[in-house]
């Protein structure tokens, strides 16, 4: 096998193969040299260029868009940013002059984002005292709580709180409080009702269907609700 | 001083600066290495893939440092350039090269001194590696151009040592079959 090997090794080299051409000979030296001589400019500051650009890039890209979208996010979060502002404000204003300014924005905000159902006001005692123990998640900036944050709303005395709630009381906060969601719609009032009733609150359950109905005249209130409080 | 100093030290004398020693070290390679690349992609390709290994190992310069021969390293670099022409051109690189056989047969020409007989063995010889598949004929260029051992062959191609003979074994038996048809032997 050795010997056949080398029979076919020499018929191969027996003509010298193909060389590259000088140009290229000569390109790939001088590029040599230029390596050697020109230490400086291949290992500059910027030599790796495009990943310097990436990171600069991604550092802009991040403090541009995330950081502000973070901010707005982190403000939305808070919790009680809205009923919060409401009332210390006054209190601001006497402290810390010039502070007013930025509340009183706050406030226009709020009157700007109240629906033109504005003449929604709930007269529940049972949503105020919610609104009076702080925001939920997710109730910031519905009608119920932006009413409740408004000027003259009535805050509590401190033996108010603390006094235990009566047992019809404490059923009406607690169906109130269990309620997922604001009052928007005649839709949402009537699933208010619902609660109460199915909480037992008869009476909060009538008053608010007496609302309702002065509310929205010719909303056509589910009948089962009139059947369910005979 | 050319034949005396190892590839190795010669590479290490460029990294050192002395760009005469990268000129040695590149007549020394260049042919054998041009046609490794230009055997397997064919000549539209072959001076590009080159000059990309070559410039590979002038970036080295700075991190080189001697952990297998020279050679072995040099051919890999160029071994992972043809590997990445393949891939660009979305070609198995198993499959026969036809581009190749017309880079082989253009050398013949070259060769109007030679007698007949001898002229039409190396033209068979050559259209016989052209025809081989991608991995053999990779063995027998590395062995016949570069003149690795198995052992080298191996640790270029990444195979193991049996691996590796085995493919020039295949390869030897099927240039010595064609030789053999064309005698009628």
């Amino acid at each position: 096998m050795g010997t056949d090997n080398e029979e076919i090794s020499d018929i191969y080299h027996k003509a010298p193969g193909p060389e590259p051409s000088a140009s290229l000979d000569n390109a790939i030296l001088a590029a040599s040299r230029d390596a050697v001589e020109q230490p400086a400019r291949a290992k500059g500051p910027f030599s790796g260029g495009w990943r310097a650009a990436t990171a600069i890039a991604a550092v802009i890209v991040i403090t541009v868009i995330l950081v502000p979208a973070l901010r707005h996010e982190e403000e939305q979060t808070q919790p009680g940013t809205i009923q919060q502002e409401s009332r210390p404000a006054e209190q601001l204003d006497e402290a810390v002059p010039g502070v007013h300014q930025k509340t009183d924005l706050k406030k226009k905000s709020v009157n700007l984002t109240r629906p033109a159902s504005e003449s929604l006001v709930l007269p529940d005692k049972a949503f105020t005292t919610r609104d009076r123990a702080g925001p939920q998640a997710g109730s910031t900036g519905s009608p119920a709580s932006i009413e409740s944050s408004a000027d003259d709303l009535h805050y509590p005395e401190k033996e108010e709180l603390a006094a235990p709630p009566a047992a019809a009381e404490r059923s009406r906060m607690e169906a109130a409080d269990s309620a997922p969601f604001a009052i928007h719609t005649p839709e949402m009032w009537e699933a208010k009702i619902n609660q109460l009733i199915e909480a037992g609150d008869y009476e909060a359950a009538r008053a608010e269907l007496e609302q309702l109905g002065e509310h929205y005249p010719d909303y056509a209130i589910n009948s089962t609700l009139f059947e369910k409080l005979e | 001083m050319d034949d005396e100093i190892s590839d190795e030290n010669l590479m290490l004398s460029y990294c050192s600066g002395d760009t005469e020693a990268f000129e040695v070290l590149y007549q020394r390679h260049k042919g054998p290495l041009y046609r490794f690349i230009l055997r397997q992609c064919g000549r539209v390709y072959a001076d590009e893939l080159y000059q990309d290994t070559w410039l590979k190992v002038i970036n080295s310069r700075t991190s080189y440092k001697v952990k297998a021969s020279f050679k072995t390293w040099l051919y890999h670099i160029a071994r992972n350039r043809v590997i990445d022409h393949y891939r660009r051109q979305n070609v198995r690189p198993l499959e026969n090269n036809p581009d190749s056989l017309s880079s082989l047969t253009e050398s013949d020409h070259r060769q109007p001194e030679n007698n007949l007989e001898s002229d039409r063995q190396h033209e068979l010889v050559l259209r016989a590696i052209a025809g081989l598949p991608a991995d053999q004929k990779e063995a027998f260029l590395l062995k016949e151009e570069a003149g690795l051992s198995i052992d080298e062959i191996a640790a270029t191609t990444g195979v193991t040592y049996e691996a590796a003979k085995s493919r020039l074994r295949y390869a030897y038996r099927k240039l010595r079959a064609q030789l053999e048809i064309v005698h009628g032997h």
